[in-house]
């Protein structure tokens, strides 16, 4: 669906977050970009919808090349949501409803259409509650889910979310990795930006390793996280389900906690 | 602002008609000053606070100490208003000093004037008080927007307001980290400690701002913020009615 050919970023600075970055990001896809700290993971994401742009190289969505003109960038944008780490600097209206309400007006939808995307979105990420609630009344963890509400009331068919889960509860991350996974069933792609090598081993179908601003591995977790120099080189320890599989000599290994406890 | 703000958003007026309710407040408040009689003034302060803790239901308890609080600062300001100069001792002194090239002191008339004033400020201020306690900021806002008020201008409002809380939480959280490593055990290590969060968030602001616009960018937002409201409110004609009544009342006294 989205396609980096060779892209390579360089801050107004000087400094070069990203070298030459090949991906196919397909269609129906659960995603996981793990890298160490500055290794260009937020960089990355924010080429994917366009905010920065390459300084050589090519983004293409669905075969397009990505025109970066104002029209070119809406319609991108709108294809490519994107939810930022910080829920707090990403929520501007005074309202939970008029923020999730921001991006399908933006998209120029009637008020109906825009309610009921409202309300669909709500209920998903159980905020149905909050709705009349200004945003400084929240907490961070109902924070997170409303820039998550915002985002996925404009429809995108990509959805890139950086640390969606590090403020949630382990029951709020069950519910909003289940709602990824109906994403994923409908055709489209999540993408979730993590440090955590426990959840993308257990939750992606892919992963990409990202390390001094380049693409260091891109593949199925089982073989990401089976490639000793690659966890040498982040300074990683192999994920712990990982880990057992194979000293218990599982093939194929464990995929998660439930799949490994069910197999002892 | 914070504890203004809550109070509006729990109070049971929160259901009602802000439009009615600016009315009210907005209208009262040219009352009190058109007409600048001190029984007016006192009778716009009682149907506020009544208004307030009868119909609203905000405590009274809440209501008097913000009255309290914003009257202190109003009579501090007033001092100064107390002491008439004029060029010789007036009739109705009732005490001064001759001072060259004239007399220095408080009079009567001086008394009353001040009087005066204060119970006009006083009711202006309630009615003021009446709209904050009453009618959270995001109904105010959108009020501005269904009446047209310039888009500028409403943006600028939305983005301040949302950038208070904002930072007062930034604030509030870099204040907690200065103390918990012991930032303001004594007063210059406080005054070091406060120069350097006043520094911080202003960086931090700008910050915020350029993520702000980053996020703003990302989910397609144009030149300003689209109008959105359906919280239905039920219309306040109690509150239209007394007004009416007070204005009648005013006119014939």
């Amino acid at each position: 669906m989205l396609q980096l050919d060779n892209i390579t970023f360089d801050y107004p600075d000087g400094t070069t977050a990203l070298r030459n970055i090949n991906l196919t990001l397909d269609a129906g896809k659960k995603i996981a970009i793990v890298g160490p700290n500055g290794s260009g993971k937020s960089t990355l994401m924010r080429q994917l919808n366009g905010i920065l742009q390459p300084t050589s190289g090519t983004l293409s969505y669905k075969g397009q090349a990505v025109d970066y003109s104002r029209k070119g960038l809406q319609a991108l944008r709108q294809s490519v949501g994107l939810v930022f780490q910080s829920a707090e600097d990403q929520l501007f209206a005074t309202t939970v409803e008029e923020d999730i309400a921001f991006g399908p007006l933006n998209l120029g939808l009637d008020r109906a259409d825009v309610k009921a995307r409202i309300a669909t979105v709500a209920d998903a990420l159980g905020i149905e509650a909050l709705l009349a609630r200004p945003i400084h009344a929240l907490s961070g963890g109902q924070k997170m889910r409303v820039a998550i509400a915002g985002v996925l009331a404009m429809h995108p068919q990509l959805i890139v979310a950086d640390e969606p889960l590090a403020s949630l509860d382990m029951a709020i991350q069950q519910q909003v990795l289940n709602l990824f996974d109906a994403l994923v069933q409908d055709g489209r792609t999540v993408i979730i930006v993590t440090h955590d090598l426990d959840q993308a081993y257990a939750w992606a179908d892919e992963v990409i390793v990202l390390a001094d601003g380049e693409v260091q591995q891109q593949g199925a977790p089982e073989a990401v996280f089976a490639d000793q120099a690659i966890l040498d080189l982040c300074g990683w320890e192999k994920p712990w389900v990982l880990a057992v599989s194979q000293q218990m000599g599982l093939t194929p290994a464990a995929k998660s906690r439930a799949d490994l406890l069910a197999r002892l | 602002m914070n504890v203004l703000d809550r109070i509006a958003n729990q109070s049971r007026a929160v259901g009602y008609s802000p439009a009615h309710k600016v009315l009210f407040a907005l209208g009262l408040l040219f009352v009190v000053i058109g007409f600048d009689k001190i029984p007016v003034s006192i009778a716009a302060f009682l149907i506020v606070t009544l208004f307030t803790v009868g119909w609203a239901r905000v405590s009274a308890a809440t209501w008097f100490k913000i009255m309290l609080a914003q009257s202190t600062f109003l009579g501090l300001s007033l001092i100064a208003l107390l002491f008439t100069t004029t060029a010789s001792q007036p009739a109705d002194a009732l005490w001064g000093v001759a001072m060259w090239p004239g007399w220095v002191g408080v009079t009567e008339s001086g008394l009353w004037f001040l009087g005066e004033l204060f119970l006009r400020s006083v009711a202006a201020v309630a009615c003021l008080n009446f709209l904050a306690v009453t009618t959270p900021m995001h109904d105010l806002i959108r009020l501005a927007q269904r009446y047209k008020a310039p888009e500028l201008l409403i943006d600028l409002i939305l983005l301040t307001y949302r950038f208070i809380w904002s930072l007062y939480e930034t604030l509030q959280s870099m204040r907690t980290a200065q103390q918990s490593r012991l930032g303001y055990s004594s007063f210059k290590v406080g005054l070091r400690s406060a120069a350097q969060l006043g520094a911080r968030l202003f960086i931090r602001t700008y910050q915020r701002m350029d993520a702000l616009n980053t996020s703003w960018e990302a989910r397609l937002g144009g030149t300003s913020m689209p109008i959105w409201h359906t919280r239905t409110h039920q219309a306040a004609y109690s509150l239209l009615v007394t007004l009416a009544g007070m204005i009648v009342l005013a006119a014939l006294i």
